[in-house]
């Protein structure tokens, strides 16, 4: 009960309480202290009445021992007297006095003298007279009225006071625990509150010091502290709910990305699907056809040479000597067509990875023999010596006889055709190539040799040393190209060694034991359309485009082009510096031949001005050496000469104007502005993904002369092909971003660039299907490793070609665009 | 005089080849496709046959088979000409039992010389 109270109430009952027992433990002794007061006077009282009567009651029994009437009554002014008596010496009651209105006995008389009780004393007296009894008084008094009396008025005093000093109390405690169960009260109903309603803005407000005000302070930053946690609960719950619904929103888009890229991927699944049986179709096709077409074009050629020969014999035998001449030239000609279209039908098997091996194991001196038989008459003809150095333990070999007799036969007629009375030999050897045993045949002649220029084209298809060769020797220029890829199909190669003017040394090496390897595609190195030989206007690739209405301005087309001036004429280098550098050229001169490589290399010139006198090397000389040089072979050079013959030798050298001294500015300046808008109109577009691609595309296209843009991706692509026309695109098809299909489908859904030639380089294998759409949509499509830098330089000149042929006019992109510098120039290994 | 079955269904081919042939001196019996010229082996037993390998109807291999699985006809030597010059081409050829072998267009010099081999003779 005392716990449940509230605390004001337990405090005030407290101090109320001892305040209480003090004041009752004060009045008790009081009371006492003046009880004790009554009954010392009562029995003074007592004694002095008591003696008075033993007195007077001696004094009246001596006198007159039957004193009947001796005045008790006096007695009745004493309260607290109830009986007495007088005894007689015989204990004869002599008188008696009863009070009033009081039932009393009188006793006998005892011996006993003095009976003292609680609120009544008795007393038995003996009444003596000189030592002798003579009777005995009887007293009995009682003092509780008295008592009562005299205790009953300083009680109801005391009564008040203690009510008065109660409510005192009351009231003081009640003023007084205010300041210890105020703060606790609020603080208890602060944490109902923060309990019950959860509500922590509560806070106790007190102005309580000592150990309760500590108690607040703690409680109220308790509160401060919880709601601060609060709030960053909050808070973080608010950032993690938004982080989840983020998440959540992230995940669906990551979803709906998946879904379309798995459709899309299925797409392209099924899509590459169809297109790859196709392409089987299509392959398969094409190998049908090339048999069909082998029997088709051969059939016909051996009624052409059979009738011939049959005509021959008949005019030989009748004596027609003008008609056998020409049944002569006609079966020459017949033969030389079909060995072309045997060649051909070879080149596109091997092409087409239709070129099987069919091996067998044979003895090696028995092949060469059998060659040297049969090239014996073309030997003959031009009165050439052939030694064979075969030794006889030579042996067998495994390996495919067609083919290494092919290779042997236009080896050896290559040697006849380009010797005459000269020495071939053929020496045939065991050794090592690489790790295995092989069989090495060299053929070695003494004949017209070879240019290093020449040797880099020698493999290429139709590429013979020079195109007068052609004429003047026969032979299809497939020859070579073939017999290296026999020898590598057989897992040897051909090479090569010449001297211009001292013979050519050519070897074979062939494994001993041919891997019965399933022949694939082989690359072709197809030798590039050779630009440089003759003078514009009789230029049969003509890189300028159909003239389309030239701009009025013609600064625009050589702002900032660079020119070379290589002359040791100081006076021809003030003069043009001058006039070029008015012009808007940038001008670069040097006086040396030795220097005019290097300056080449470094300054990268657009036209070069060139000096044929210029000493230590000869002007015709210099011009051959730009010719030959990879890097600067595309850069046109306008000759300078005293002598106006100059026009033969310079076609044959691959200059592209000339300029007879003293120079006239008005007739250099049309030249100049014409070659540079031709090279400032060609620029391609590279867009590759991959740097050392990009770099090394951009770095071939830079050889020709052409202008490189290269792109990272589709989108950078098309931001460029806003700011220039580009005369011809190169194009990745897996890229980031924007890949080149979408490229592709954007240029030609654009009226502005639907007609910019596209190559399509790609490591994609592609099937027939692919293939067809992208032919549709690109020029030309390019596998990547599988084509050479000369495949791709020709595709690309035939694309620039074409983007001319359309009538249309390329443009360089603005300055701003093309951020880097000049591509950095390769260094070139001296061809050999 | 030794006589000759060329079997050879293109025209031009087969005449020009016969003339040639007659020229130096052979008796030619012609046949246009395969089954003829088994036909004509068989009755007329020639001394030789030049068989084209691409014939209509049964071609020169399953001719060649055929010739060489008669008893009466499997001593006469059959050379093989066809435009394939491939190795497959011969070895299919010689599976199927011909003696000898001549890519077309047919270089007379060498086929006389082969010819005179398997007739037994000097060439004319």
């Amino acid at each position: 009960m005392f716990d449940r109270m509230p605390l004001r109430w337990r405090l005030t009952l407290l101090i109320t309480s001892i305040c209480a027992v003090t004041l009752i433990a004060a009045f008790s002794g009081y009371l006492a202290v003046e009880l004790i007061k009554i009954r010392q006077s009562v029995g003074e009282r007592m004694e002095s009445t008591q003696r008075l009567l033993v007195d007077n009651a001696t004094a009246v029994l001596v006198r007159d021992p039957e004193a009947a009437n001796f005045p008790l009554s006096s007695l009745s002014s004493d309260q607290t007297i109830v009986a007495a008596a007088i005894y007689g010496g015989d204990d004869r009651l002599l008188t008696k006095y009863i009070r009033p209105g009081v039932n009393e006995f009188i006793p006998k008389p005892r011996a006993i003298t003095l009976n003292f009780s609680t609120d009544q004393v008795i007393i038995f007296r003996p009444l003596r007279h000189n030592g002798q009894q003579i009777g005995t008084l009887y007293l009995k008094a009682e003092f509780g009225g008295l008592e009562r009396e005299r205790l009953l008025e300083p009680l109801r005093g005391m009564a008040i006071l203690f009510l008065l000093s109660m409510l005192f109390a009351v009231l003081a405690s009640r003023f007084m625990q205010r300041g210890i169960s105020d703060p606790i009260s609020k603080l208890a109903a602060a944490a109902r509150r923060v309990a019950v309603d959860g509500d922590y803005n509560v806070r106790v407000d007190s102005k309580a010091g000592g150990e309760t005000g500590v108690l607040v302070d703690a409680f109220n930053s308790m509160l401060t502290t919880i709601q601060q946690r609060d709030a960053e609960l909050v808070v973080a719950k608010t950032n993690a709910e938004s982080a989840r619904e983020r998440l959540a929103e992230i995940n669906s888009t990551l979803e709906e990305v998946n879904r379309t890229l798995e459709h899309k991927v299925q797409d392209r699944t099924a899509e590459l699907e169809k297109m790859m049986l196709t392409a089987k179709d299509a392959n398969q096709a094409k190998s049908s056809f090339l048999a069909k077409m082998s029997h088709e074009l051969r059939t016909p050629m051996n009624a052409i040479i059979g009738y011939s020969e049959i005509l021959l014999e008949d005019a030989t035998d009748t004596g027609n000597q003008s008609a056998a001449d020409d049944l002569n030239k006609i079966l020459g000609a017949a033969r030389h067509l079909l060995g072309l279209i045997n060649d051909v039908l070879d080149l596109s098997k091997i092409e087409a990875g239709r070129m099987d091996l069919f091996l067998e194991t044979f003895d090696v001196g028995t092949i060469v023999r059998e060659s040297i038989t049969t090239v014996a008459p073309l030997v003959e003809k031009k009165q050439n010596r052939l030694v064979l150095d075969c030794p006889a333990q030579v042996g067998m070999m495994h390996a495919d006889t067609t083919k290494l007799r092919q290779v042997l036969l236009n080896l050896l007629s290559n040697a006849s055709k380009f010797t005459s009375h000269g020495l071939i030999t053929l020496s045939v050897a065991r050794g090592m190539v690489g790790p295995g045993e092989c069989i090495i045949i060299k053929v070695t002649d003494t004949g017209i040799g070879m240019t290093a220029e020449q040797m880099s084209r020698l493999f290429q298809t139709f590429s013979q040393a020079d195109a007068s060769t052609t004429a003047k020797f026969g032979g299809t220029g497939l020859g070579l190209a073939i017999s290296r890829q026999f020898a590598r199909l057989m897992g040897g190669d051909v090479t090569a060694t010449s001297e211009s003017g001292k013979g050519s040394v050519f070897t074979v090496w062939i494994p001993v034991q041919v891997a019965p390897v399933r022949a694939t595609a082989v690359p072709f190195e197809i030798a590039p359309m050779r630009t440089t030989a003759p003078f514009p206007s009789t230029a049969p690739i003509p890189t300028a485009p159909k003239v389309v209405a030239k701009p009025a301005t013609t600064a625009t087309n050589h702002a900032g082009a660079r020119v070379l001036i290589i002359d040791d004429d100081q006076n021809v280098h003030t003069t043009l510096n001058q006039l070029l550098s008015k012009e808007g050229y940038v001008v670069a001169g040097t006086a040396t031949s030795k220097e005019a490589r290097i300056k080449a290399r470094e300054f990268r010139p657009d036209v070069i001005i060139l000096d044929t006198l210029v000493p230590e090397v000869e002007g015709w000389n210099l011009l051959a050496q730009f010719k030959a040089d990879p890097e600067l072979s595309s850069i046109p050079v306008i000759l300078l000469t005293m002598v106006d013959d100059v026009k033969t030798a310079g076609v044959a050298l691959g200059a592209a104007d000339y300029l007879i001294k003293p120079l006239d500015g008005a007739k250099l300046l049309p030249i100049l502005d014409k070659l540079c808008a031709e090279r400032k109109e060609t620029s391609i577009l590279v867009v590759e993904d991959d740097p050392p691609t990009r770099l090394m595309v951009c770095r071939l296209v830079e050889r020709e002369g052409w202008l490189a843009v290269p792109a990272e991706n589709g989108r950078r692509a098309l931001d460029l092909l806003k700011t220039f026309t580009p005369s011809v695109v190169l194009l990745d098809l897996l890229m980031p971003e924007v890949d080149g299909f979408s490229v592709l489908r954007e240029m030609r859904g654009n009226p502005a660039w639907k007609d910019i030639p596209v190559v399509v380089l790609t490591s994609l294998d592609l099937t027939g299907e692919v293939r067809r759409l992208l032919q549709q949509q690109a020029e030309r499509v390019l596998q990547k490793g599988r084509y050479t830098r000369e495949e791709l330089l020709k595709e690309v000149r035939d694309a620039v070609r074409e983007f001319a042929g359309r009538g249309l006019r390329g443009s360089r992109p603005p300055m701003e665009v093309l951020h880097p510098g000049p591509v950095p120039p390769i260094k070139v290994s001296p061809s050999a | 005089m030794k006589k000759i079955l060329l079997v050879e269904d293109n025209e031009m081919n087969r005449d020009m080849l016969a003339r040639r042939l007659q020229k130096r001196g052979f008796d030619l019996l012609l046949a246009e496709d395969g089954l003829i010229g088994v036909k004509l082996a068989q009755t007329e037993k020639p001394d030789l046959i030049l068989m084209d390998m691409s014939l209509p109807g049964m071609d020169g291999w399953e001719a060649s088979r055929v010739l060489k699985a008669d008893p009466a006809t499997n001593g006469i030597p059959i050379i093989a000409l066809t435009a394939h010059a491939m190795a497959e081409d011969r070895e299919k050829a010689l599976a199927a039992g011909c003696n000898e072998f001549e890519t077309k267009p047919v270089d007379l010099t060498s086929l006389l010389a082969k010819m005179g081999t398997l007739l037994g003779t000097t060439p004319a």
